[in-house]
């Protein structure tokens, strides 16, 4: 009975359950109050900075000490930071490793060092010997001989490995794309740059490296302000050193145009592709929570984000697709990431392309948005839970240089955003016309992506993020190239007769016109050969000589009219030498008795024809001449200059072969340089016409 | 029998003694229908883990359907009867969420993370799931492509991806453990209506779920929803017949059911099916019907079983397997301290003698799979380049047999000690793990307190419990060795 009544009770006070409407969504309780404790700094007199978290909810305490520089550039030692990172639990003056990996697990405690960092945490029963370990490593690790071998044979296994991932090939890509070689970001380790890695390069790194002025100790956990300065005082407040090098770089500016990146994966079933954006964006900037919102609308991680609901929920063609910013002090870039079945890579490109052009051209709609902030509110409270949050917060206010209240304005500033400062950021910051788009996997499907790439040629890198050089080794030696190409251009059946039917060849007059592409107008190109050495060059507009380059063997340069820019350059020394080592009709010919140094690198596949593939440089460029495997023809050359450090390229096709003289002269050439080519046919040669020396002077 | 819910309201609340210090305080109790409800509450952070777990996994397939607990995963986010397709993910994500699943040859395990004022949202969310979850053949398709994504991204496009699925299916013969989580994208392709709906009936009911809670909640006010939303779910036959009554025409349901189809028209105009059907099946019993479990027994190893595989690999690889206890056995403890000596940290033996000293491999790790039934441990290492197996697995032979002779030492002991309490500290730091771990305890081990008294388990543990189930388990006489090798370039798929 009394039963009864408690159950009518009951049921009276929460409403009988068989009632509920199941088709109502429940409303939100009142939304809670989030709390951001401000963390505990103070300064030591050897320029560290200690930012201490307090949190006793659990009895563990981590510290982490982290360097106030960032990363140098390491060229051909890439990848020696990381390698110290990996050293420096080797063991110290007064520990060896063995001792010390002992101390640390026999606390249960963790471990870990990196290029710029030494982080350990474990209960805080062990808070005395946790601190006291990290400052014996920071004052007296000793980087023993045989753990640098031990290291330096692990890390080539690791490289080793590194060639059957498709995600760390695909992000050394990235990285080497976005950042270039010129930049610490975009410098990976290879086996080369590994083999040059000594144990006097690490020891110099991690002293100069690891030192206290602007390092920040972060400390989270179960402990308070007075123990832990109780517990600074004798180990790492007596560290000292001097203040750290560093440098700043310039993140590479933005290419022109798309380009496809094919990393080969041997037998992949699934392509990692990537694609990527630079951004010119720093932390902290006004626009950065705007930019990460409008990511997350994009692919920021959400199942809802349009790259996961297009790419897995509409056409299934992966597990997940997302897309995120990295913004750092170093350089920024937006990037879209995922695994897609090989069938289906080109189609997931063009669904990543279009979403992401999408957004630039079209607002978002303000459910969208809501759902952005929602999700992104929601993720910064639960990243709150973790004590080590609190600390990041401070750590990065210090490096970053923010407004001391960053982070308690960051729910406030999420909630401010507005569609059209979403548009804003798609459009001017996603530049999606000129994309990387870096694609990991089966070498079958590489042809598949030619459709996206502006210059329709797709690039190779190999898995730690540099250009494939996609030579195969010669069957030939170079002098066996040059003989057969000499004898194949003069028709003739050995070296004799060709030298004999080219010394019967004076002078050469040869009339050209020139298209450029897409341009209305076309010019006229005049160029003049002489025995011994002179040349010249003239492009004519209507008739008026534009600009004209001469040369006799002694002095020569350039001259444009004023209406061309009114320049005048002469040669230097040097290029008046170089310039007379290779001129002539055939400068091949000469190339011995002048001196040129040729390489034959290999045999290369362009445009489904096999080359031999002849470098030659002088001071300031490197030339590549392709002759054809099959006829011996000289059918392509590039070329890549560098003047006062600016790098330009250009390269030349040569087609319908026309016998002149007994031999054969290109009939149509297509120049590329930059994004300009320019179609060029031959109208005449002529042969032993008399040339009038003004035009190979002054 | 039927009890009340004033009973179990009043009941089943077992708040622990709070003599030890930073103890995990939890309540939990049963509801009428079989569900098992368990509630932790910590207010610091306002957020809320809400989880069920199902008591179903690989193990509960049919042989010609493998992969179907999982697969069945991924439809569970497909929708409701008040849940678009597509609209389950949305919910949890604009108000603030996450949300995800995982499948294991034991359990299913689905979560949300919510701003804590959104905890209502998450309760109706998971019983929409469980109670009458909808998937349309969109939805199937989708997924079914989906999943094979996942497959490839996880496992086939992975260095040594395959390796899983190789040994458990050379270790088992008999129980279902044989197949993976993962298992045959062509049994998928082969699943047909009548698989779903069975899948769903056999598993999807409350009386095979732990609902899990975790955040800043009050306890009362939380009791009160679940009340609301899952109490009312009816449980046995009712229930089924409930889904009957969503599913089927209502000539069908007529039919199956003996009613007229008239009355239950009637009955759906007036009312909504979860109040309708109280009254249409007043007298289908509401017993709670068991859920079926494998009872194969595996026979022991009966030697030593090797293959080798050539995958897209750099570096060959070499995994022995062995034989494991239940993970709810005392056995089991000894197990894992053995295995925290063996690769737990860097003075772990097989890093110091393997990788450090004689340099064979790049890496080691050994671990026990944590399954319900008697299951497998695997020990793998990556050779270092230019090192042959066979010079590697001597190497961890020969550390695995000084387990078996000799006593570790009294330093290595209390390490391994002090690594179980820090482990146990870090596991316990969010709300989400501590709502896995409550659910854990108490699917697998019947003691949801075993959260608070677990080091205890481990302190039992002798040096020579360690040392005896090195010898019986892992022996070099019974177990399988998978040797990778790199495959040759003439040896890639045509």
């Amino acid at each position: 009975m009394k039963n009864i009544i408690l159950y009518t009770f009951i049921m009276a006070t929460f409403g009988l359950h068989a009632q509920i409407d199941r088709s109502v969504r429940p409303q939100a309780a009142k939304a809670p109050a989030v709390n951001i404790p401000d963390s505990e700094i103070f300064d030591l007199d050897n320029g560290m900075t200690v930012i201490l978290s307090k949190n006793d909810k659990i009895p563990r305490v981590s510290f982490n000490l982290v360097m106030g520089t960032d990363p140098m550039l390491e060229g051909e030692k890439s990848g020696l930071a990381d390698f110290a990172g990996s050293m420096i639990l080797s063991g110290t003056k007064n520990l060896s490793k063995d001792e010390l990996d002992f101390k640390i697990d026999y606390m249960g405690a963790n471990i870990s060092a990196s290029s710029s960092s030494i982080y350990v945490s474990g209960l805080s029963k062990y808070d005395n010997d946790l601190i006291a370990i990290l400052a014996e490593i920071v004052k007296n690790a000793n980087f023993p001989e045989s753990e640098f071998d031990r290291i330096k044979k692990q890390s080539a296994s690791a490289l080793s490995m590194t060639k059957s991932d498709a995600n760390t090939m695909a992000s050394n890509i990235t990285n080497s794309v976005i950042f270039g070689k010129k930049h610490p970001r975009g410098e990976s380790m290879t086996e080369e740059t590994l083999e040059a890695i000594t144990l006097d390069d690490v020891k110099n790194y991690f002293h100069s490296k690891f030192t206290p002025r602007n390092s920040y100790l972060v400390v989270v956990g179960d402990i308070d302000a007075s123990r832990l300065q109780e517990l600074i005082k004798n180990t790492l407040g007596n560290w000292t050193g001097k203040v750290a090098e560093s440098s700043k770089y310039v993140v590479k500016p933005n290419q022109k145009g798309s380009r496809v990146i094919f990393g080969k994966k041997a037998g992949a079933v699934q392509s990692v592709i990537q694609v990527a954006i630079p951004l010119n964006i720093t932390p902290g900037h006004p626009d950065e929570i705007k930019v990460k919102l409008m990511n997350q609308i994009l692919g920021g991680g959400t199942f809802e984000a349009r790259l996961m609901q297009n790419l897995r929920e509409d056409k299934a063609y992966t597990y997940g697709c997302y897309s995120g910013v990295s913004i750092a002090r170093t350089g920024s870039y937006f990037y879209t990431s995922g695994s897609f079945r090989n069938e289906v890579t080109d189609s997931a490109v063009t669904q990543i392309l279009s979403e992401i052009r999408t957004i630039t051209e079209n607002p978002v709609t303000e459910e969208e948005l809501q759902l952005a902030k929602a999700s992104m509110s929601g993720s910064f409270v639960r990243a709150l839970e973790r004590p080590q949050t609190i600390a990041d917060f401070a750590l990065s206010i210090f490096r970053n240089k923010l407004d001391k209240d960053y982070y308690k304005n960051y729910l406030k500033m999420i909630e401010e955003t507005t569609v059209s400062d979403i548009n804003k950021m798609a459009e001017s910051y996603l530049d999606y016309e000129n994309a990387y788009i870096i694609v990991v996997g089966n070498e079958k499907i590489a042809e598949n992506l030619l459709p996206f790439d502006q210059d329709g040629k797709i690039e190779y890198y190999d898995a730690f993020g540099n250009p494939e050089t996609g030579f195969k080794k010669a069957d030939i030696s170079a002098e066996k190239v040059i003989e057969n190409y000499i004898l194949a251009v003069t028709q003739s059946k050995t070296r004799k007769e060709a030298e004999q039917k080219i010394g019967k060849i004076k002078s050469m007059t040869q009339v050209m016109t020139a298209t450029p592409s897409g341009a209305p107008v076309s010019f006229d190109m005049y160029t003049y050969l002489k025995t011994p050495s002179s040349e010249a060059m003239e492009i004519l507009f209507n008739g008026q000589v534009m600009q004209r380059t001469f040369f006799n063997g002694k002095a020569g340069g350039m001259e444009s009219s004023p209406m061309a820019g009114g320049q005048s350059i002469e040669y230097s020394d040097e290029e008046v030498a170089e310039k007379k080592k290779t001129i002539g009709l055939i400068p091949e010919v000469n190339y011995s008795k002048n001196g040129v140094k040729f390489n034959l690198l290999g045999i290369k596949k362009e445009m489904g024809k096999d080359y031999y593939v002849i470098e030659t440089s002088t001071s300031n460029s490197v030339t590549q001449d392709y002759y054809s495997v099959s006829t011996f023809q000289k059918e392509r050359s590039s070329s890549v200059t560098t003047v006062d450090g600016e790098t330009s390229s250009s390269s030349m096709e040569y087609r319908k072969f026309n016998e002149v003289n007994g031999i054969l002269f290109p009939h149509e050439l297509s120049q590329m340089a930059g994004s300009m080519s320019l179609l060029v046919e031959v109208k005449s040669i002529e042969i032993n016409k008399s040339i009038d020396d003004k035009k190979f002077v002054k | 029998m039927r009890k009340t819910a004033a009973m179990l309201l009043f009941s089943g609340v077992s708040t622990l003694s709070l003599a030890q210090e930073k103890e995990i305080k939890f309540t939990e109790y049963d509801l009428d229908n079989g569900m098992h409800v368990i509630l932790h509450q910590d207010n610091s952070n306002p957020i809320v883990a809400v989880s069920i777990m199902y008591h179903v996994g690989s193990k509960n397939e049919n042989p010609e359907r493998t992969g179907f607990a999982h697969f069945f995963e991924h439809l569970m986010f497909e929708g409701s009867q008040n849940i678009d397709r597509g609209e389950f993910s949305r919910l949890v994500e604009m108000n603030g969420g996450v949300l995800n699943a995982n499948t294991s040859q034991d359990r299913t395990y689905y979560y949300e993370i919510l701003p804590s004022n959104q905890l209502e949202l998450g309760l109706w969310l998971e019983s929409e799931r469980l109670l009458h979850a909808k998937v349309d053949s969109v939805g199937i398709e989708t997924q079914r492509e989906v999943v094979k994504e996942e497959k490839r991204q996880r496992i086939d496009n992975q260095p040594y991806g395959s390796f899983m699925a190789k040994a458990f299916s050379m270790m088992f013969k008999e129980h279902p453990y044989q197949w993976t989580p993962i298992g045959s994208m062509e049994h998928l392709d082969a699943a047909q209506e009548e698989d779903y709906i069975n899948f769903y009936k056999t598993f999807y009911v409350p009386n095979n779920a732990t609902l899990s809670i975790a955040g800043d909640i009050s306890i009362e006010e939380t009791k009160i929803l679940i009340e609301k939303y899952f109490a009312s779910i009816p449980s046995g036959e009712k229930l089924n017949a409930y889904r009957d009554l969503v599913n089927l025409p209502a000539n069908e349901v007529a039919e199956k059911y003996n009613l007229k189809e008239k009355k239950i028209k009637k009955a759906l105009a007036k009312t909504p099916a979860e109040v309708a059907y109280k009254k249409l099946f007043k007298n289908v019993s509401e017993t709670q019907i068991p859920i079926p479990q494998p009872t194969q027994v595996e026979a022991p190893l009966s030697g030593v079983f090797t293959d080798t595989v050539y995958d897209n690999i750099q570096l060959p690889a070499l995994f022995a397997c062995y034989r494991m206890p239940a993970q709810n056995s005392p056995d089991f403890y000894s197990v894992q301290m053995m295995n925290e000596i063996l690769s737990g940290g860097s003075s772990s033996r097989l890093n110091k003698s393997v990788v450090e000293k004689d340099q064979l491999a790049m890496t080691m790790f050994s671990f026990p799979f944590p399954l319900e039934h008697p299951g497998m441990a695997l020990i793998l290492g990556i050779a270092n380049s230019g090192v042959s197996l066979d010079k590697l697995q001597q190497g961890m032979d020969k550390e695995v047999a000084r387990l078996q002779t000799e006593l570790i030492s009294d330093a290595e002991y209390e390490k391994i000690q002090n690594s179980f309490e820090s482990n146990f500290y870090s596991s316990n730091s969010t709300m989400s793990g501590i709502a896995e771990a409550l659910a854990n305890n108490y699917v697998y081990f019947g003691n949801t307190n075993l959260i608070n008294n677990e080091l205890e388990k481990y302190k039992k543990v002798t040096k020579e419990d360690i040392r005896q189930a090195a010898i019986k388990y892992f022996s070099p006489e019974r177990r399988i060795l998978l040797y990778y090798l790199p495959k040759e370039n003439n040896e890639e798929e045509k």
